[in-house]
């Protein structure tokens, strides 16, 4: 078995718990708070669609990534924005 | 061969910085997960913790090769943190912004400074005689003769 793709299966893993973690800062009360988790369970998702697409050589999850990538931190930074106004 | 490098060695690099990211993940959800809820300044602190996995996933891009992700989301991630913790502070801190919480100054005010003491007793008595040195040699110096054709002239220097 190659050592890239245990290397790979272990990013997968950690970006699993990652995501369990986000899930649960996301549940805090705080509206801050939901944006800190949403914006970081969007990096994870990013990296698990990458890791996932290269493994299995899979090009259009790429594209996806990418717009799951700069729509999500671009969105949460608008969000952001506004919230300090009001 | 890539760029004159083995793919081997290539991919053992590759293999090291996903490692590292992915340690660098864990440790973040750690200290996520065990810091105390209940302090003050806590979504500050979250924020500064999740920088970590801001780095971990510019690592693990690279070592993904998609350097453009890499790219976009190290210049993204700094804006993303300030935005948040920005937004934080001007509509949820009540700890940190007089607006929010106007009676901060007067619970400020209420809490007494405690100074702690030192062990042992400092001897200022030689700052006395430096500082008189100094007002000997601030009488001699030409500052004051300066100082006074300014207030003679109305100028103000700024100028």
């Amino acid at each position: 078995m190659d050592i890239l793709l245990i290397c790979e299966c272990f990013l997968i893993i950690a970006l699993i718990v990652f995501s369990f973690a986000t899930l649960r800062i996301i549940t805090y009360k705080s509206t801050s708070m939901g944006l800190i988790g949403t914006s970081s369970f969007t990096l994870a998702l990013t990296l698990l669609l990458i890791t996932v697409g290269t493994i299995h050589n899979i090009g259009f999850f790429k594209d996806i990534a990418l717009a799951l990538l700069l729509l999500g931190i671009v969105g949460t930074i608008a969000y952001a924005a506004v919230m300090r106004r009001a | 061969m890539m760029f004159g490098i083995d793919v081997g060695l290539i991919s053992l690099i590759q293999s090291i910085l996903l490692v590292i990211s992915a340690l660098l993940i864990l440790i973040a959800v750690v200290g996520v997960l065990k810091i105390d809820r209940n302090l003050d300044n806590v979504v500050y602190a979250r924020i500064h913790i999740l920088g970590i996995v801001d780095v971990a996933g510019i690592i693990a891009f690279i070592a993904l090769g998609q350097p453009l992700f890499a790219l976009i989301y190290l210049f993204l991630a700094p804006l993303l943190a300030h935005a948040l913790a920005n937004a934080y502070f001007h509509s949820e801190d009540t700890v940190n912004n007089p607006v929010l919480n106007p009676n901060i100054d007067e619970i400020l005010e209420g809490v007494p400074i405690e100074w702690e003491e030192s062990e042992g007793d400092l001897d200022l008595s030689d700052d006395s005689g430096i500082d008189e040195n100094l007002e000997d040699n601030s009488d001699s110096s030409d500052d004051s003769g300066i100082d006074e054709n300014l207030e003679e002239s109305g100028d103000d220097g700024n100028d």
